[in-house]
């Protein structure tokens, strides 16, 4: 056990990773000194705005103000997303008639539907919502379409033969074998949802972390907008890398993987 | 005999397409959504929403002096740099962590971060950082998707069938051989799905580099008529350049992609 531990931690320490970053930051820091302008940054520099944004919790508001509308763009979007991918997975009719619409929207950049919310609906909190709901719709929905698609009909059958109540064929059947794709969605969803709504906010808003990355932007403060960069898309990895992908992985653990069935 | 059959078949098979593409449920699917936008655009009256036939007039003046043309070139010149710079460095990044541990663990991190932070930020930082020549948008987009490049660079140098490799080992089949007829076969499948993911983040990225920091291209057009407050004229530029994009997408890079995946058996015929 101990001898484990031990080996888990030299590995840790003795990872090629820490070459990499400190080749990056060595790079950095020669290119910043040498060229001594205003848009490159010392690394120490957006270090020190880094912690001193995280340690005066200047950062709580915007954060918290960002994750309210990504909260509720994407609690919008996921019901949307569900509709459509039940509808397009169970009918035929319904999966040819949105098909290309999905595909279109799958395609559009979220800077068209980020520009177009913050016109239609200027500051409120609708320009977000709708920007979030048009561009992560489609991913929810080609994933629910998919696990539909991917249901056991046999299982169903069976359980139609055995007159199991349509209650647990839903609780024991349907469900389980869904969530692994509507948790696939999730995450996807999820991940397009806030960069749109930092998009929405770059363009129309007057807090949020895009509206920081703007100000930042706007004031030629590379370091600042490095900084809330750091917090802000290292509080979203958290919740895809420790939240939501660990999440997938339990509700996906009934099923057997590709390569032990094959 | 032989040719005028496969004349005949190819002649239907135009015609099953044309037939299948002209009686298919997706023009309704537009008719109806184009109904659907119109009355509510009467019914709501919000004076920033367009009817379809104000978009259609924006679509007509786009396209009629050829500024469309001219401002896709812009564009298209930049994607094409920095998307050939992403698929050279991808390539060599995918191929150094799939054939060596080391390199695997040492750009890993690096490239699990460069997938998912978001366009903004190189569109910002490289605005930033280079101003508004042809370097911003080209590093922007380089950066954005190499990630994506590489790793799927990556799981196909993973996926080259080692005994195959042995058997040449054994028989001591030359390196250029083995290379043209083992190892390429093998990754230029994984290399076209790496080239069309790149590209869909390519050209999104550039779009946003535009926005920020250029003089022409798409985005710049579509920085101008956001700040002249005209939807229809964002969404005419972004239905014509989505529309290309898509034709280059799906007439282009997905039949490629099939191209050169026929050698393989598909899933189904396996199982």
């Amino acid at each position: 056990m101990r001898v484990k531990i031990a080996r888990t931690i030299a590995n840790f320490i003795w990872h090629p990773r820490w070459i990499a970053f400190s080749i990056i930051l060595a790079a950095w820091q020669v290119v910043a000194i040498r060229r001594n302008s205003r848009v490159i940054p010392q690394p120490a520099r957006v270090w020190g705005e880094f912690w001193d944004l995280l340690s005066s919790f200047t950062f709580a508001d915007d954060l918290w103000a960002s994750m309210v509308r990504i909260a509720l763009g994407f609690g919008v979007a996921f019901l949307v997303g569900t509709s459509v991918g039940i509808l397009m997975g169970s009918r035929r009719t319904w999966n040819e008639f949105l098909h290309d619409l999905v595909v279109f929207g799958l395609a559009l950049p979220g800077l068209v539907y980020a520009l177009i919310a913050v016109m239609l609906f200027g500051q409120a909190l609708w320009a977000p919502v709708l920007a979030i709901v048009l561009t992560s719709y489609p991913f929810i929905a080609v994933n629910v379409r998919e696990g539909i698609i991917a249901l056991d009909k046999n299982l169903l059958d069976m359980a139609k033969t055995y007159q199991i109540t349509k209650r647990k064929q839903l609780l024991k059947i349907i469900i389980p074998s869904l969530l692994p794709f509507i948790f696939a969605g999730i995450r996807l969803g999820f991940s397009m949802s806030w960069k749109v709504n930092t998009l929405v906010e770059v363009f129309g808003s007057t807090n949020g972390v895009g509206w920081q990355i703007r100000a930042s932007f706007d004031t030629y403060s590379v370091h600042g907008m490095l900084a809330w960069t750091l917090i802000f898309g290292g509080t979203m990895l958290l919740i895809e890398y420790r939240i939501l992908t660990p999440a997938e992985r339990y509700f996906s653990r009934w099923r057997p993987k590709i390569d032990g069935v094959i | 005999m032989v040719t005028s059959d496969s004349k005949l078949s190819k002649t239907s098979l135009i015609g099953s397409f044309l037939y299948g593409f002209i009686f298919n449920r997706r023009w309704i699917t537009f008719a109806v959504l184009i109904l659907c936008w119109h009355f509510f655009t009467l019914v709501v009256d919000i004076d920033l929403l367009p009817t379809p036939g104000r978009v259609l007039e924006s679509l007509r003046e786009i396209m009629r002096n050829g500024i469309f043309f001219e401002q896709l070139g812009d564009s298209m010149v930049r994607i094409g740099f920095g998307f050939s710079l992403a698929l050279a460095l991808g390539i060599i990044t995918g191929v150094l962590m799939g054939s060596r541990d080391f390199w695997n663990k040492f750009f890993q991190d690096l490239i699990v971060l460069g997938l998912s932070l978001p366009g903004l930020v190189y569109a910002l930082l490289s605005v930033m950082i280079f101003g508004i020549g042809l370097t911003a948008p080209v590093a922007a987009i380089t950066a954005a998707s190499l990630p994506f490049i590489a790793v799927n660079v990556r799981e196909g140098v993973r996926s080259i069938d080692k005994d195959l490799l042995d058997m040449c080992r054994v028989y001591k089949i030359d390196r250029v051989r083995l290379i043209r007829r083992v190892i390429l076969p093998t990754l230029i499948p994984f290399i076209m799905a790496a080239s069309r993911i790149g590209f869909t983040v390519a050209w999104k990225v550039a779009v946003l580099t535009e926005v920020f920091g250029a003089s022409t291209g798409i985005g710049y057009q579509m920085r101008y008529q956001f700040q002249i407050f005209s939807v229809r004229g964002i969404v005419a530029w972004a239905l014509l350049f989505g529309l290309v994009m898509l034709v280059i997408e799906y007439g282009a890079l997905i039949p490629m992609e099939r191209y050169f995946n026929r050698w393989r058996p598909t899933i189904e015929k396996v199982v």
